[in-house]
């Protein structure tokens, strides 16, 4: 029973961090692109919807192993699960876990849709660090990382705030 | 018995979900900055597929 409580207790602040994304960008739509429509953005985990969703980005040659998340969160109980929706086409998914850290979340996967003209382009590395901010904040841990970061997207990531460590992390420190 | 047991996870989650608010604070201004610079700059920066990861 503690240990399905506990379960619970993680599964609720996922959601709930998910909720206050969704809830802030509600109180201030102004941080959305003026043309996308906020009653159609959808900030969910990652269903067998979302995974079947992926498998059309598969075209682009490209695709991370989102079928496996629901393994990994059996085997990880504060892993962090996102899947971003416009309506229903399905714009980014993200996987993010402190494993056995209290102090460091690490970002392990994330993917926008490969489309270049889907509605939500070029917010979705925002909108996922957005949700785990929330997470961290929850598990009272005290950075972000990037852990694989690709090469493309590194000056996203800069752009954003976070900045390397001289052991060569992609860090951004958690607002206390 | 089943009743009591749904009672007590009703009352954690109610429990799970104030206490979530309140760890999560207030929006800070990280939050402020990745959205505010996605939308500025996140369609000319941010490349549309994989962003962080190994594909498989």
């Amino acid at each position: 029973m503690r240990r399905r409580i506990s379960k619970l207790r993680y599964q609720i602040f996922r959601s709930q961090a998910r909720t206050l994304t969704h809830e802030l960008l509600c109180r201030q739509p102004e941080l959305l692109s003026g043309d996308v429509e906020l009653d159609q953005v959808r900030i969910e985990p990652i269903t067998h919807e979302a995974v079947s969703a992926s498998l059309e980005w598969l075209t682009s040659g490209c695709l991370f192993p989102w079928e496996d998340i629901v393994d990994w969160k059996d085997s990880d109980p504060k892993g962090f699960d996102l899947a971003i929706w416009f309506g229903s086409e399905l714009c980014g998914l993200c996987y993010a876990s402190p494993r056995k850290s209290r102090l460091c979340i690490k970002v392990i996967l994330l993917q926008g849709n490969p489309s270049r003209s889907h509605p939500l382009r070029g917010e979705i590395a925002g909108l996922a660090l957005t949700s785990i901010d929330f997470y961290a904040r929850m598990l009272g841990c005290q950075e972000i990382e990037i852990q694989d970061p690709v090469e493309g997207a590194k000056s996203v990531y800069e752009a954003l705030g976070f900045t390397w460590t001289a052991k060569g992390r992609l860090v951004i420190q958690v607002d206390p | 018995m089943r009743s009591k047991t749904r009672q007590v996870e009703l009352l954690a989650i109610a429990r799970f979900e104030a206490e979530a608010r309140r760890l999560a604070g207030r929006v800070s201004s990280n939050q402020l900055r990745f959205l505010q610079v996605a939308k500025a700059k996140g369609a000319e920066l941010e490349p549309a597929g994989p962003l962080a990861g190994i594909p498989s």
